[in-house]
């Protein structure tokens, strides 16, 4: 499942989701776009992210992990916290090097980006930021219900020659605040591979972007091939001020575990 | 009963003096029916050596004469060369092993009880100038100036490596402006106030150094490490084909893994000397020439253009050093750059043929080898392994290696070196078992996080419904402001808990995935199964029980697959000789004609024919058959001096050595010649009931 490594995404992305409005194809694109905007940021973010997954089986695990990254730079810092067995393991990301360090050995291993994506069973779209509106044409499905929302469903395929990991998304708009409520991807075939819910969401100003972004609070993802996988992603402590220069070396990381 | 024996008598009398008069017939089919108990004896004989060979292979180094493991399971289990994706296959898992261990050692036949676990992991690498940059960053810490300075040597040597790599990759790369940068960022490292000794190096330039020089050096491949874990002082006492050759033995209560000697030479061996190895083997074991043979000319072209996993691992004075060694034996070139020169040197030291490779393979080893890095690992280093857990999130734990080992006589086996050994905790968490402590840590997490658990057939009822937790609407707006103020720059201090011991009563109960059952007489083996699957049912017990063949995966088929051939190769050849001596009896029958007449005529029943013909054909077959048998026999003495070699590493482990030592298999050898006997006799009934229907009146007839 995609979201198995989702702390990796989530620096890149912001989890990355759409927002959409209704009716005419021109305000359907429209809106794709400002899903894409507004969810961007440019600068410097850190949040406490709690990752808890759970299998059919019943095998179940969680992580509490700091996030902190550097968009402009590239760069990307992930410390485990939480639980013990994993507290002070951690991966710096410096442009397309990722580096797993091993608190236990005091070492550090650099893996190529194609080992942290293919690695960790994330993917390319989990590592960029939105942009549905340069990959995919949207369409206005209809005016539904979610629960007490009225949502937009609308219905993105994938542009021609784009290199997208789900060549069919469906996305639940919120009609009032606009927000991304339910997220679906599809296969070529038409196969329903997961659906996503993103119930809260909070709006920041960000001072490096001058204007103000939207971050999901909490994620809950559903696997649709495996059924009975989950994973609950949680943000926390979302700060989008700048952070240290320093912060980003193997040094400031290995000063955490000592 | 008198006149009967004086009949058998009479018969057996005639038909010895038709065989001697009839002695080129009888020679021929004679030597057939030989043949044929020859092949007979020596195939069945060598069947029952190489099925006692798989069997003391795969049950005394892995798999125990049984093993169990969940009835739920997806996949079979398959020790050797089977599994789902990657070797993984889904065998579920036994949570707690204990009571079942308590079941089967109830039996009056069980010895031992050895939990296990089979799973892959994956061993990540860098490069060489990875590791040069992490020793300099050591030795940065450890302030000793003469030995940073020796670092420094080093990566500016190899850094003169990289860009004579990048001048040729010039001509080949499709990204003439990615290079050029990488150009520059070499040229910046390599600038003489860059990496100067007695110049500190800052974070900076060494964040530099990994993260745009080193990826210059390339990349290996990531190693898959296909391992068990199992209770090591049980899996020791019970599988006597396990040898440490290097190290130490990874003891109870240690955290650690052993190696498998085949596993380090052919995935963590410099790749120069792997091919040397490769080479001498097949020329010095094998004796297959350089010249002639595919494979051979192969790795010699292979092996020439290797230079550079020598001169990656070289400074500055061992690289002159070598320099001077080649030229003194007579390996020279007149390039004044160091690097050209050595890189020359060192390619036409690998170009090897049949006259120079004995010499130039010591040479290496002598001369080479101690100035490069012979193997990635060595026992006493701790490597990080990765590994997917089952619940699907990746896991990396750092394993001391305490040695390396051998399964006893199956050094160059494929098939049996690809197992490593580590202790059954470090494989719990690889596999991803939660202890109760950490299933406590993980319910306290949760509790803080302050989530509720939701299922996907409600989640948007009770995400958006009336008693959701949605705020879909109501947006938080925090206008920059941190939550609870995170502050980056706040130390974590998180500590790793890794302990390198562990209690050993840990392993006496707990979670393993399968076990290994040994037996005090496994020449009980099925009956023990029978009882044992019978028993754990009674209690309640959902298990698979299978043997070791079953156990052991496609391997362990391969004694069925050889037996089956076997046995179909000898209908085939004794249908063929029914098909001869039915064919010879009855062209014989008719050249005697006359003769069977005349018996006829002077009173012989027709059934005293048959019993003649009969009694020819078993006489022939008698001696035929037994003398094939003492031939066999003679045949697999002899082999049994020497041994048979194995022809190569699949056969050696069907051999379970490097040779098989056929043994005399008495009972095959007396009751092969008996069942031939009879069946060429029973081959014969048509040709003699044939020719008990010739009339008196033939033998008057004259032939045309």
């Amino acid at each position: 499942m995609k979201l198995r490594y989702w702390f990796l995404g989530l620096a890149f992305s912001n989890l990355s989701t759409p927002v959409a409005l209704a009716i005419a194809d021109q305000e359907v694109r429209e809106l794709v776009k400002l899903v894409d905007t507004r969810q961007r940021n440019v600068g410097d973010y850190a949040s406490v992210v709690f990752i808890d997954q759970k299998t059919k089986d019943g095998a179940t695990k969680a992580f509490e992990a700091r996030v902190y990254r550097r968009d402009a730079d590239e760069k990307l810092m992930i410390l485990f916290t939480k639980p013990k067995a994993e507290a002070g393991k951690g991966y710096l990301r410096l442009e397309k090097n990722l580096f797993l360090y091993e608190p236990a050995l005091g070492k550090w291993e650099r893996q190529t980006e194609r080992a942290s994506i293919a690695g960790t069973n994330s993917r390319r779209d989990d590592f960029d930021q939105s942009r549905l509106a340069d990959e995919y044409d949207a369409a206005f499905v209809a005016d539904e219900n979610l629960g007490k929302f009225k949502v937009y469903h609308l219905k993105l395929n994938a542009k021609p020659g784009i290199d997208v990991a789900s060549p069919i998304v469906e996305l639940w708009i919120d009609q009032n605040e606009k927000n991304v409520m339910k997220r679906q991807e599809f296969a070529l075939s038409g196969k329903l591979l997961r659906t996503s819910y993103y119930p809260s969401w909070q709006k920041m100003f960000s001072k490096s972007k001058g204007a103000e972004v939207y971050m999901p609070k909490e994620i809950r993802v559903f696997d649709e091939v495996d059924k009975g996988n989950a994973t609950t992603v949680a943000l926390r402590e979302v700060k989008l001020e700048p952070l240290d220069a320093n912060m980003f070396t193997k040094a400031w990381l290995e000063s955490q575990s000592r | 009963m008198t006149s009967d024996l004086a009949q058998f008598r009479l018969i057996g009398a005639v038909a010895l003096r038709n065989l001697w008069l009839d002695r080129l017939r009888t020679f021929i089919i004679g030597g057939l029916i030989a043949a044929g108990a020859f092949l007979a004896v020596i195939g069945l004989s060598l069947l029952l050596d190489v099925q006692a060979s798989m069997r003391a292979s795969i049950t005394q180094s892995i798999a125990g004469d049984l093993q169990i493991y969940a009835a739920k399971a997806k996949d079979k289990l398959a020790l050797f060369g089977g599994g789902g994706f990657m070797g993984r296959a889904d065998i579920g898992s036994l949570p707690d092993f204990s009571p079942y261990k308590d079941a089967v050692l109830s039996h009056p036949n069980v010895a031992a009880f050895v939990p296990m676990g089979l799973d892959m992991a994956v061993l990540s690498r860098g490069n060489e100038l990875d590791d040069a940059i992490d020793a300099l960053r050591v030795a940065l810490k450890g302030g000793d100036q003469g030995i940073i300075t020796g670092r420094i040597e080093q990566i500016r040597f190899q850094l003169e490596q990289v860009k004579l790599e990048l001048a040729a990759r010039r001509l080949l790369s499709a990204d003439q402006a990615e290079l050029e940068q990488q150009e520059k960022d070499l040229a910046r490292a390599l600038a003489p106030d860059f990496l100067a000794p007695g110049t500190p190096l800052t974070e900076e330039q060494l964040q530099f150094l990994e993260t745009k020089i080193a990826p210059l050096s390339g990349e290996k491949l990531p190693t898959y490490l296909q391992y068990i874990g199992t209770d090591i002082a049980i899996y020791r006492a019970n599988f006597p084909k396990f040898r440490v050759i290097e190290g130490t033995v990874l003891e109870p209560g240690q955290r650690g893994i052993m190696l498998s000697r085949k596993v380090r030479e052919e995935l963590l061996k410099n790749g120069v000397a792997k091919l040397f190895d490769k080479l001498h083997k097949r020329i010095v074991k094998r004796g297959a020439r350089i010249a002639g043979d595919e494979e051979n000319q192969r790795f010699a072209v292979d092996l020439s253009k290797q230079y550079q996993q020598i001169l990656s691992y070289l400074d500055r004075a061992n690289a002159e050093d070598l320099s001077a060694k080649l030229s003194a034996r007579g390996i020279s070139d007149q390039s004044p750059d160091l690097l050209q020169r050595l890189s020359r040197q060192i390619s036409a030291f690998l170009t090897v043929d049949d006259d120079n490779f004995l010499e130039r393979y010591q040479w290496f080893y002598e001369h080479i080898a101690p100035k490069i890095k012979l193997y990635e690992v060595y026992p006493g280093q701790t490597i990080t392994v990765r590994n997917y857990t089952r619940s699907g999130y990746i896991k990396t734990l750092p394993l001391k290696v305490y040695g390396i080992y051998n399964f006893d006589g199956l050094e160059d086996s494929d098939l049996a070196g690809v197992l490593n050994i580590m202790d059954l905790v470090s494989f719990r968490e690889l596999y991803g078992q939660m202890t109760e402590a950490s299933r406590k840590e993980l319910e306290a997490m949760r509790a803080q996080v302050g989530l509720k658990e939701v299922q996907a057939e409600d989640a948007e009822a009770a995400l958006f419904g009336e008693a959701g937790t949605a705020s879909g609407a109501a947006v938080e707006t925090t206008m920059g402001q941190a939550l609870n103020g995170l502050d980056a720059s706040q130390v974590v201090l998180v500590k790793p808990t890794l302990a390198d011991s562990f209690d050993p009563a840990e392993v006496q109960s707990g979670l393993a995935l399968n076990a290994a059952i040994r037996l005090k007489d496994p020449s009980q083996q099925a009956r023990t199964e029978a009882e044992l699957g019978a028993d754990l049912e009674k209690k309640g017990f959902k298990l698979n029980i299978v043997d070791w063949q079953q156990a052991s995966g496609i391997v362990g088929q391969f004694v069925n697959i050889v037996g089956g051939t076997l046995v179909f190769a000898l209908v085939v050849i004794f249908l063929v000789a029914f098909v001869i001596i039915n064919n010879s009896i009855i062209v014989g029958t008719l050249n005697r004609t006359r003769e069977i007449g005349t018996m006829r005529a002077i009173g012989a029943q027709r059934s005293f024919i048959v019993a003649l013909f009969l009694a020819e054909t078993g006489i022939t077959g008698m001696f035929g058959a037994f003398g094939g048998a003492a031939l066999a026999v003679v045949a697999v003495v002899a082999a049994s001096r020497k041994g048979i070699p194995a022809a190569n590493d699949v056969v050696t482990f069907i051999f379970s050595g490097p040779r098989l030592y056929p043994v005399v298999h008495w009972q095959v050898v007396t009751l092969v010649p008996l069942l031939i006997t009879l069946f060429a006799t029973l081959a014969s009934v048509y040709a003699a009931r044939h020719a008990a229907k010739v009339q008196p009146a033939d033998a008057t007839q004259e032939k045309e």
